[in-house]
């Protein structure tokens, strides 16, 4: 039986799939080739010769597979195709294609997966990174309540240009919320359904979306302490190279595919050209809008030193 | 390699025992970092669930985490090298699907470490910035479940405690797991003996002047005063200081008779197992001798 392909664009790639993904279509026409290839039929028990193998996934250079008990069995070749063997719901299958499976796929390309929530400002793509809880979501949810456009929610793809400037890559045009972010932004009308049917955690297709890609004009690693106040501290060239390799998303993943000597000159010149800073953030009370206020802050004293270096004279500078 | 569980309900001298084992096996000059203890949860958090599964615990329901956490354990146990402790408040139960949530293979020992519930439940209502009445009834929750349990900013996995006794029955009771239990009490009143049996339990290299040193490196003020120092990177807000009073016996002032016969009411066996009932019901007899 034949299926309708739906299309979308996420990381710059056009893909088509006969399943629905759980994020907004492409509005294009599709009439070129797409760049990412989904379809459905029987995956492999397993990989001839994986370099990693664990009792869920393997990978080897150009080729990952990943069993979702209950979801689906994915295989993910040469960042070009991924095949699905559903075993649940189309809405499961499409949940996890976008997780670690699309993490592989950018992985086989060569795109830096970096676990961080990314937004557009006036000079450039700034990303939080943290680990899971750290509230990256969260901290996008109040920097899009203040107005700033999205560019990824869970993992941001970088690429460098040919230049070799970290450029970002807009990511999913939707995001996963909890409901205390909904209640706290109020957008409990633009939900549109749950990520998984028994989590209190909803899609929400986001119409401030960045469509191009943006040069890295700074990072924040995100991480809740003990203590009661914000600090923020500019890492140096070696924490921040440490930084970014610690929030990689799915490194065993990048070591398996090969691509770890690719991921380690980008995250290096990356760490060497965009400004990276710990946030450490009371881990209770939250204090969600004193942190979006000193991210702003930060963003502003970088405009305004940035500027000053440039012309020479004090001059204001706005993010936003 | 497998593992060494460090397991125990909370407040109940986990940490005191990684503080021990920490110095134990640095042979350092002077007392290690509490902010660098050997036995970090790192079978609870959600950042090795993601990395080492491949799987989004973020986007997953609370059975489908219980699941594949045996997988984790299998996999911790393979990726670490020895002597691999880690520490565990989760009870040793059973997935839905039936599978040992500790499994066998993954699993080089068990140090259970059991403190009188009196005494826990002052010491957690301290932690947990909640009254004594609240904790009580958490103890006494046959589903209690820590962590995980706000729908979101949880670095942990949801972990499953059972009730007091619940959770020292399922550890001791399995039956699949080789355990050795010390009651914090012990550990307090003959540091060297109980921490020694403890050491040799986990077939480390036996030093006795080594674990002099490490017990004194470990002692609750040196403990306590680093705390204040350097603060304890692992405490859990908001209670204010994760390194409190370190004694035994703080509930008989602590408590009220009605929280102490709570307590009594569900945890009567495992507390008479392990010691505990006899001075509690002398407790409740002469609280009613004196209240008639």
């Amino acid at each position: 039986m034949s299926r309708a392909l739906h299309h979308y664009m996420a990381y710059g790639l056009r893909m088509h799939s006969p399943i629905a993904l759980p994020f907004a279509p492409s509005p294009s026409a599709p009439d070129q080739e797409p760049d990412v290839a989904i379809r459905v039929g029987a995956v492999p028990a397993a990989l001839p010769a994986p370099v990693i193998k664990t009792r869920l996934w393997e990978g080897t250079p150009g080729a990952f597979l990943i069993n979702v008990d209950g979801v689906a069995r994915y295989l993910v070749t040469e960042g070009r195709n991924i095949l699905v063997e559903p075993h649940g719901s189309d809405h499961n299958v499409g949940v996890f294609l976008t997780g670690s499976v699309f993490a592989a796929l950018l992985q086989q390309r060569g795109v830096v997966t970096l676990h961080a929530s990314a937004i557009e400002t006036r000079a450039g793509a700034v990303l939080f990174l943290g680990s899971s809880g750290a509230g990256k979501s969260s901290l996008l949810s109040a920097m899009l309540k203040r107005g700033y456009a999205m560019l990824a929610d869970d993992v941001t793809g970088v690429l460098l240009d040919p230049g070799g400037r970290p450029t970002a890559l807009p990511a999913f045009p939707t995001v996963r919320l909890w409901t205390d972010a909904l209640d706290e932004l109020g957008w409990w009308p633009r939900t549109r359904g749950k990520v998984r049917e028994s989590i209190e955690k909803y899609l929400l297709p986001m119409e401030r979306f960045c469509i191009t890609p943006l040069a890295v004009r700074a990072a924040y690693m995100l991480r809740p302490h003990n203590r009661s106040g914000i600090e923020i501290e500019t890492c140096t060239l070696h924490t921040a190279f440490q930084c970014l390799l610690q929030h990689t998303y799915r490194k065993r993943c990048l070591h398996a595919l090969g691509q770890r000597p690719v991921h380690f000159r980008a995250v290096a010149a990356m760490a060497g050209q965009v400004p990276i800073a710990r946030v450490e953030r009371p881990a209770h009370p939250f204090r969600i809008n004193a942190l979006a206020d000193e991210i702003e802050r930060s963003l502003r004293e970088r405009d305004q030193r940035e500027c000053e270096a440039k012309t020479g004279s004090p001059a204001a500078g706005a993010s936003g | 390699m497998s593992i060494f569980w460090l397991a125990s309900y909370p407040k109940s001298g986990n940490t005191w025992l990684r503080a021990v084992l920490t110095n134990y096996l640095h042979e350092a000059g002077e007392p290690a970092s509490i902010n660098a203890l050997i036995g970090w949860c790192a079978a609870s958090v959600r950042f090795t669930f993601d990395e080492f599964l491949g799987l989004p615990s973020s986007d997953m329901t609370p059975e489908e985490i219980m699941r594949h956490r045996p997988l984790l354990h299998e996999a911790l146990a393979e990726a670490m090298p020895p002597p691999a402790f880690v520490k565990v408040h989760e009870a040793c139960v059973h997935t839905p699907s039936g599978a040992a949530l500790f499994p066998k293979a993954a699993t080089a020992g068990v140090i259970y470490l059991v403190r009188n519930p009196l005494d826990v439940v002052v010491s957690y209502a301290h932690q947990m910035h909640q009254t004594i009445d609240d904790t009580v009834t958490f103890m006494n929750h046959s589903t209690a479940t820590l962590g995980g349990a706000r729908p979101s900013l949880s670095t942990f996995l949801p972990i499953p405690l059972l009730t007091w006794s619940g959770h020292v029955s399922s550890w001791l009771d399995q039956g699949e797991l080789p355990v050795h239990v010390t009651r914090y009490e012990d550990l307090l009143a003959n540091p060297r003996a109980a921490f020694g049996a403890i050491v040799r339990f986990a077939g480390l290299d036996w030093d006795g002047a080594r674990l002099a040193r490490a017990i004194d490196h470990a002692a609750f003020p040196r403990l306590r005063a680093q705390e204040e120092e350097i603060g304890f990177e692992e405490k859990q807000p908001p209670s204010p200081s994760f390194f409190r009073a370190g004694v035994a016996g703080s509930w008989r002032t602590a408590l009220r008779p009605r929280q102490v016969r709570a307590l009594v009411d569900a945890h009567g066996p495992v507390m008479e197992r392990f010691g505990y009932l006899r001075d509690a019901e002398a407790f409740l007899a002469g609280e009613g001798a004196a209240g008639a």
